[in-house]
């Protein structure tokens, strides 16, 4: 049937690196959508291809050793893959922008943050350097950052972590783009800012109106955020859904290995105290992986089954699992 | 900024006696004298050479020696030739004009092709022009200094006849070209690394991927990100390296019969010609120091980060 033109379709996305150990798959036919005003969440452990399909829906894949060998990334229809160069700087920072992990060096250390600011809206829509910094200034009010009139001549060593972090968000929606690209935008910060950056990200995200996929490893981050969660393994999605059917019930081994490694406050069994569970085993490598669950070497449920090819199927309403045995 | 450089200034003072001091150790136990040297050329007498000596204060202890040095030296007076009575000051520092002269235009080629080279080289990491780059640089550093200026006087002035062979020739910058190359071309392959490594450094900062999740163009990225980065990199090894090509010098200027400080340096040595070298030892540590102190002002000028304190 149909479909209306999403926002963002991602389909069949697959990223691979040269190595000198094989080629690395770190993205492996990974598929989604994202609605205008969507916020979309993408968890999973280190090394489980999230930044990577972040990195690859804006093609800032370093190329060689990466290279987007197949699938689809089509913002309103068009499909970025195939398109030039040109266009894709046409979006990159203006249409779809990305705020990184790093706060601490995502900043030219030589440039002021009004500069660093000023510069995506002179390139995009011909601002001229004097209104590029008066936007700025607005911009650094937006993200609260106190006496923005001062800290526009600031230098990014002039400023703590959360602060460069509120600058990163700053340049990121400077051209009110369609979709923000957030990279565990929170994990290099302490737990207090950390809980700034979210609530300033939330209220952002209403006055701009931008779609949002936050990846993050943070289950905390993804509950406070997200409508939506995809949860990757290995470079492939195996499950995803609505927030509350994931987190109330997750159908998919790992997504439940996964929640169970959560902290809760309070949380606590008969026997008094409640031990943490973590997942037993190791991320599985992605070079020359072999067919089957990717998570079944430290899956519990695990069966001979597990070893042929398992689809993403839908798990009714909208939801998707990649288990033979949920589905 | 003045004060800073007021009191990197001050700071001379001691590393300036220091060397003098270390200056005037080795110098004198270099065996011989030029006492002894001229005296035995000319077949004196005992008696005259005593004299001589006296004349010299050669015979007086070292150490009394090096005090009246010091002591001459800070009223700005170098000394006197041994060999020939003239003023040490007069003729450093004249020699170190030319010497000054052909260090910069060495610098100079350096700098116009070294840099360039390095930053395309490290923009096309991987491919030919990069291998090419790395051959190149690497035979240019290898070369020896000596053999390369008389193969340029062969080629240019010999079967060309397009260049004088040596010589200052009254500053004539015809006299200038062969020495300039022969000195800049190991200084040009060592920048065009150096370049190299500092772009390919900057290239994967996370700011770089920060300037093209903007949007921003290759050439604007490389023009306002990356240039400005890398020359703060850039920059340090190169204000070393033109402090230490001052002293460098020697070869260069004894192949093509310079006039500067390296060649006046050279002989004074073989000549026992002890004020002399301690006077050009003294302006080439000077230099090497100014030099330094103006890196250090252009660096904090380039670079932010930099506090005066």
């Amino acid at each position: 049937m149909p479909e209306a033109i999403k926002l963002l379709q991602v389909s069949g996305l697959r990223t691979e690196f040269r190595t000198p150990a094989g080629a690395v798959q770190a993205v492996r036919g990974v598929s989604f959508g994202l609605d205008p005003g969507e916020t979309v969440g993408i968890v999973g452990e280190s090394g489980s291809g999230k930044s990577v399909t972040a990195l690859t829906i804006l093609r800032l894949i370093k190329s060689p050793p990466g290279r987007i060998s197949a699938g689809s990334v089509k913002f309103r229809g068009i499909d970025l893959l195939a398109q030039d160069d040109a266009y894709m700087r046409s979006i990159r920072g203006n249409r779809i922008s990305m705020i990184f992990q790093e706060p601490m060096t995502s900043l030219n250390p030589l440039m002021t943050v009004g500069d660093q600011l000023a510069e995506v809206m002179q390139w995009h829509q011909n601002l001229s350097r004097r209104e590029g910094m008066n936007r700025a200034i607005e911009l650094l009010r937006k993200v609260q950052i106190p006496s923005p009139e001062k800290r526009v001549r600031d230098y990014p060593h002039h400023m703590s972590g959360g602060m460069r972090q509120r600058v990163m968000i700053a340049i990121a929606l400077a051209c009110d783009p369609a979709i923000l690209i957030a990279d565990e935008p929170t994990t290099a910060l302490d737990v207090t800012i950390q809980s700034q950056i979210m609530d300033l990200m939330l209220g952002l995200k209403d006055e701009f109106g931008s779609a949002v996929l936050m990846i993050t490893h943070d289950l905390g981050v993804i509950a406070e955020m997200a409508q939506r969660v995809i949860v990757m393994y290995a470079g492939q999605v195996v499950e995803a859904g609505s927030v509350y059917e994931i987190f109330d019930e997750p159908l998919h081994p790992y997504t439940q290995a996964l929640l169970r490694s959560v902290p809760k406050l309070g949380s606590r069994t008969e026997k008094g105290r409640h031990r943490l569970q973590e997942i037993p085993g190791l991320v599985a490598s992605l070079i020359n992986i072999p067919d089957g669950c990717a998570f079944r070497e430290r899956c519990r449920f695990a069966g001979p089954e597990c070893n042929g090819a398992i689809e993403l199927q839908a798990a009714g309403d909208g939801r998707m699992v990649r288990c033979i045995k949920v589905a | 900024m003045l004060s800073f450089a007021i009191r990197r200034l001050l700071q001379f003072i001691p590393t300036i006696l220091g060397i003098t001091l270390i200056m005037f150790l080795l110098l004198n136990l270099i065996p011989g004298n030029a006492a002894l040297s001229s005296a035995g050329k000319l077949e004196l007498g005992a008696d005259v050479i005593e004299k001589l000596k006296a004349d010299l204060q050669l015979d007086k202890p070292a150490y009394v020696r090096y005090f009246n040095y010091v002591g001459r030296l800070a009223q700005g007076d170098m000394g006197q030739s041994y060999l020939r009575r003239y003023d040490v000051a007069d003729v450093v520092f004249d020699r170190l004009g030319a010497t000054l002269k052909l260090a910069f235009s060495a610098i100079g080629i350096a700098i116009v092709l070294g840099v360039p080279l390095g930053f395309i080289a490290a923009l096309k990491q991987g491919t030919w022009p990069d291998t090419l780059s790395t051959v190149v640089a690497v035979v240019s550093v290898s070369i020896p200094q000596f053999w390369l200026g008389i193969l340029l006087m062969y080629v240019f002035s010999y079967m060309m006849h397009l260049l004088p062979t040596s010589g200052y020739g009254d500053g004539a910058s015809a006299n200038l070209v062969m020495p300039a190359m022969t000195l800049g071309l190991g200084y040009t392959a060592l920048l065009a690394r150096i370049t190299r490594a500092a772009v390919v450094e900057v290239l994967s900062a996370d700011y770089i991927r920060t300037a093209r999740a903007k949007g921003l163009s290759e050439f604007r990225i490389s023009y306002r990100h990356v240039f400005r980065n890398a020359f703060v990199l850039i920059l340090t090894t190169a204000g070393l390296l033109f402090g230490s090509l001052i002293g460098q010098t020697v070869v260069v200027e004894r192949v093509f019969s310079w006039p500067g400080i390296g060649s006046l340096l050279v002989e004074s040595i073989f000549q026992r010609d002890i004020p002399v070298a301690q006077g050009c030892l003294l302006v080439i540590v000077i230099v090497f120091l100014i030099v330094n102190l103006l890196v250090d002002i252009l660096y904090s000028v380039i670079n932010s980060q930099i506090d005066f304190k």
